[in-house]
C-alpha cells in the first residue's frame, strides 16, 4: 500500500513536471502583461485601517453624555463608598450602593448602544466599510469589559473592609449587573423606536428598586444560599451570551437594521 | 525581499511589485488555468482574470501563502467558466479543436527545444490536458495543487475547505484514473 | 467594466412578496428606479446595500456574491437610505468624519474631502452647526454628501430629492450629472421628473417586480401610438377619466384638453401625441380596470 502511495507520488511528479512545460505564447503573455500593468497603474490602492485604528474610532465616537453618566456614577459611588469606609465598615450599606450601581451601569451601556437604533442611523451605519454590527460587538465588549472592572475594584473593597470572601461580593454585585444587561437587551430588541429611552429610563428605576429590596432581606444573603446566586449568576450570563449573538445575527440579516 | 514584504509594501502604496508579483506568478497561473479547462484560449483569459481580480482585491490579501491565494482564485474562475459554458460542449469542442490543430506546435511555442523532444512532450501535456478534463473537477483540482504546484495535502485542505484526508483520497482516486486511462494508450511506458 | 448583477432576488416577509424575482445587469451609468410607495424600491436597494439578507436570489458583484465579499464590497458603496438617520448633536462636519472613519477613509483626506462635499452641497456655511438646526432639505443635502464619501463605485440613493425645494432639486441633478460615469448610480423616487433627465435607463417596479427596463428613448419608443390628446367638453371630463387613464387635463378656449395613455383610439377625434415619461409610467401604475 505504501509502496502504491510512493509509486503514484512519483508517477504523477514525473507526469507534471514534464507537463509543466506547457507555457503562454511570448507574444500573448507580453501582450497580457502590458494590459494588466495598465490596470496596476489605474489601481487606487484602499486605505485598511489597523484594529488599533478601529479601537479608536470606536472609543473616540461613544457619546459624550456616556461617559459623563459613567463617571459620575463612578464617582457617586466612590465618594459613598469613600465615606462609609471612614465610619466603620456596613455590608449593607456598601451591598445596596454597589447592586444599584451595577443595574445603572448596565443600563447605561444599553442606552449608548441602542442609540445606533434610536436615531435611525443604524441602516446607513451598517452598509459603512466598518459596519454596524461589528461596531456594537466591540462597544458592547469594551462597555461591559470596564464595568466590570469597576465592579471588580468595588467588589474589592468591600471584601477588604467588611472580611467577606471576595468571590461572594463579585456574585452579589455581578448578579444585578447582568440580569439588567439582559432585561435591556430584551428591551431594546423589542422596540427599537425613540421612545425606548423612557423604557431604559424606567428600567433604571425599576431595576434598582429590587436591587434595593433584595438587600434589604439578610437573609437571602446567606452563606447557604450562595448555591442559588451562582446558579442565577452563570443561567443569566448564558442566556446573555445568547442574546448577543442571537441580536449580531439578526443584525447582519438585516431585520432588526431596517425599520418600517 | 520575500512575498510578505512585497504585499506590505504594496499596501504601503508601492505598486510597482504588483507587477512583479504578476511576472512571476503568470505562467504558474496560466498552466493551472490551461489543466483545468483543456483550452490554452480560455486560460489566457483565465489568468488575466485572475490578475485583474487579484489587482482588485489585493487589500483583502490575508492569506500566508500568495501563490495559494491566486491559484483560489483561479480555481473558483474556472469553476464559474465551467458553469456559465456548457461544460460538456465546451470540453469536447475545445479538444477536438486542439486535436485537429495539432497540439505539437501550439502547446510548446514557449519552448526551445529541438522538434522530435517538443513533440513528445507536447503530446504528454495534450493527452494529460484531456484525461484531466475528464476527472471530476475535485480530483482535477487536487491533483494540479499536488502534482504541478507542488502543494502539501494539508495546505489543499485549507485552500479548498475539505478535511486532509480528503484531498488525499481524491489525489489518490484521480491519480489511478488517470493512470489507468494513460495506460491504456500504453502511455506510461513510452 | 464594473457590473452588478441580481438573479432572481426575492424578498419574502412570512407570505408576502415584497421583492419578487428581480433580474437585471447593471453596469456603470445613472439608473433610475421608478415605482409607486411599496413597491419594494426600498427592500431592493437594501438588499443591493448588503443589509438586509435577500430570501431567495444572489447578487454578485464582479461575479462574487456581494455577502462574501463584506467589507470590499461595502467599501465601493455609497448609500443614502430613505429614513435618513442623524445624531443631532453632531455638526455637519463632525458627522462627515464619522462617516468617513467608519468607510476607512484616512483621516488626512477626511478632513478636506468633508469640506469640499459640504460646499458641493452648499452647506460649508453651516459646517459647524449641529444637525438639529438643520431644515428637512439641509438634512437630506447632508446626506447625500455623506452617500458621496470615499468616492464610491456603486451609489445608492433611495428618494434623494424628497423634501428638497425646486433649487435644491436642480443642484441635486447638476451633482449626479457630473459625477463621472464609471460608476453604477441607481435613484429610486416615485416622481418621474426627477430622473427624466439625467438618468440614462430606467428601470419600473411594480408589486415587487421589475416591469420594463431600458434607455428612456427606448422606452418612449415603445410607446409611440399609445398616447392621445383630444378635445371634451368640461362636463365630460369626469367620464373620461373614470374610463381612462389620464396623464394631463389643461383647460384651453376650445375646451378641455385631454392627454389619454391607451392601448387603443379612446375616442374618434382623438389625435396621437408624442409621449413623455409621465405616459409612460402612467401606462405601466394605471389601475387594471382601464387597461
Amino acid at each position: 500500500m505504501a509502496k502504491d502511495i510512493v509509486n503514484a507520488w512519483e508517477d504523477g511528479r514525473k507526469l507534471f513536471a514534464r507537463a509543466a512545460g506547457l507555457n503562454p505564447d511570448r507574444d500573448r503573455k507580453r501582450e497580457a502583461l502590458v494590459c494588466l500593468g495598465e490596470a496596476v497603474a489605474e489601481k487606487r490602492l484602499r486605505y485598511t485601517p489597523p484594529f488599533t485604528e478601529f479601537l479608536r474610532i470606536q472609543l473616540q465616537y461613544i457619546p459624550l453624555f456616556f461617559w459623563a453618566a459613567q463617571g459620575f456614577l463612578v464617582l457617586g459611588v466612590f465618594l459613598f463608598f469613600w465615606r462609609f469606609s471612614g465610619r466603620g465598615a456596613d455590608f449593607w450599606a456598601y451591598l445596596r450602593c454597589g447592586s444599584v450601581a451595577a443595574t445603572w451601569l448596565g443600563v447605561l451601556c444599553h442606552g449608548m448602544l441602542g442609540r445606533h437604533f434610536f436615531s435611525g442611523m443604524s441602516e446607513l451605519e451598517q452598509s459603512c466599510y466598518i459596519n454596524l454590527s461589528q461596531m456594537w460587538i466591540i462597544r458592547m465588549l469594551l462597555c461591559n469589559g470596564m464595568d466590570i472592572l469597576f465592579l471588580t475594584v468595588i467588589g474589592g473593597w468591600i471584601a477588604a473592609d467588611t472580611e467577606t470572601p471576595a468571590g461572594c461580593v463579585m456574585t452579589y454585585l455581578l448578579v444585578p449587573f447582568v440580569l439588567s444587561d439582559v432585561c435591556c437587551l430584551l428591551a431594546v430588541n423589542m422596540s427599537r423606536s425613540g421612545k425606548n429611552r423612557f423604557a431604559l429610563a424606567a428600567l433604571a428605576v425599576a431595576m434598582a428598586l429590587i436591587a434595593l429590596c433584595f438587600s434589604a432581606v439578610p437573609e437571602l444573603y446567606d452563606a447557604a444560599c450562595l448555591w442559588v446566586w451562582i446558579a442565577v449568576l452563570v443561567t443569566a450570563a448564558l442566556v446573555f451570551a445568547w442574546q448577543i449573538r442571537s441580536c449580531y445575527y439578526k443584525m447582519i440579516r438585516g431585520d432588526i437594521i431596517c425599520l418600517n | 525581499m520575500d512575498e510578505r514584504q512585497w504585499i506590505r509594501a504594496i499596501r504601503r502604496g508601492e505598486k510597482q511589485y504588483l507587477q512583479d508579483i504578476i511576472e512571476k506568478y503568470y505562467d504558474d497561473i496560466f498552466r493551472f488555468c490551461a489543466f483545468w479547462t483543456g483550452s490554452r484560449e480560455d486560460a489566457y483569459d483565465l489568468a488575466q482574470e485572475t490578475f485583474l481580480k487579484f489587482i482588485r482585491y489585493v487589500e483583502n490579501y490575508r492569506s500566508h501563502s500568495l501563490k495559494g491565494y491566486l491559484l483560489t482564485i483561479a480555481m473558483n474562475l474556472c469553476r464559474d467558466h465551467m458553469t456559465r459554458n456548457n461544460r460538456r460542449r465546451q470540453y469536447e469542442s475545445s479538444m477536438e479543436e486542439m486535436e485537429e490543430k495539432g497540439i505539437a506546435e501550439e502547446t510548446f511555442a514557449g519552448r526551445e527545444e529541438t522538434p522530435e523532444e517538443a513533440a513528445l512532450e507536447a503530446e504528454l501535456s495534450g493527452r494529460l490536458m484531456r484525461e484531466l478534463s475528464r476527472l471530476p473537477c475535485e480530483q482535477r483540482e487536487a491533483l494540479l495543487f499536488h502534482y504541478l504546484h507542488d502543494m502539501k495535502y494539508r495546505e489543499i485542505a485549507r485552500l479548498t475547505g475539505v478535511p486532509a484526508a480528503t484531498v488525499k483520497s481524491r489525489v489518490r482516486q484521480g491519480m489511478e484514473k488517470l493512470r489507468k486511462s494513460l495506460k491504456k494508450e500504453d502511455f506510461l511506458d513510452g | 467594466m464594473f457590473e452588478l448583477e441580481l438573479r432572481n432576488v426575492s424578498k419574502r416577509y412570512g407570505s408576502r412578496r415584497v421583492v419578487d424575482g428581480v433580474d437585471c445587469v447593471l453596469s456603470c451609468g445613472v439608473y433610475g428606479l421608478l415605482g409607486a410607495n411599496g413597491a419594494g424600491k426600498t427592500t431592493l436597494l437594501r438588499m443591493i446595500c448588503g443589509i438586509l439578507e435577500t430570501s431567495g436570489g444572489e447578487i454578485l458583484c464582479e461575479g462574487s456574491g456581494i455577502r462574501k465579499l463584506g467589507a470590499e464590497y461595502r467599501r465601493l458603496l455609497g448609500y443614502l437610505p430613505q429614513n435618513f438617520g442623524y445624531y443631532p448633536e453632531f455638526t455637519a462636519k463632525k458627522f462627515l468624519w464619522y462617516l468617513a472613519a467608519l468607510k476607512a477613509i484616512p483621516k488626512s483626506e477626511a478632513s478636506s474631502k468633508a469640506e469640499e462635499l459640504l460646499k458641493l452641497v452648499g452647506l460649508e456655511e453651516v459646517k459647524d452647526k449641529k444637525i438639529k438646526t438643520f431644515s428637512g432639505g439641509m438634512v437630506r443635502r447632508l446626506g447625500i454628501a455623506q452617500a458621496l464619501l470615499g468616492d464610491p463605485k456603486i451609489l445608492i440613493l433611495d428618494e434623494p430629492t424628497a423634501g428638497l425645494d425646486p433649487r435644491e432639486r436642480i443642484r441635486f441633478r447638476n451633482i449626479i450629472s457630473a459625477l463621472s460615469k464609471d460608476r453604477i448610480i441607481i435613484l429610486s423616487t416615485h416622481i418621474v421628473s426627477d430622473v427624466e433627465y439625467i438618468a440614462d435607463r430606467i428601470l419600473l417596479m411594480k408589486d415587487g417586480r421589475i416591469l420594463s427596463e431600458g434607455g428612456i428613448e427606448q422606452m418612449l419608443a415603445k410607446m409611440r401610438g399609445k398616447v392621445w390628446e383630444c378635445f371634451v367638453r368640461p362636463e365630460e371630463t369626469e367620464s373620461y377619466q373614470a374610463k381612462y387613464s389620464v396623464s394631463s387635463l389643461r383647460s384651453t378656449d376650445d375646451g378641455i384638453r385631454l392627454r389619454i395613455v391607451s392601448d387603443f383610439c379612446p375616442v374618434e377625434k382623438a389625435v396621437p401625441a408624442d409621449p413623455d415619461l409621465d405616459d409612460v409610467y402612467l401606462y405601466y401604475f394605471r389601475e387594471d380596470d382601464k387597461k
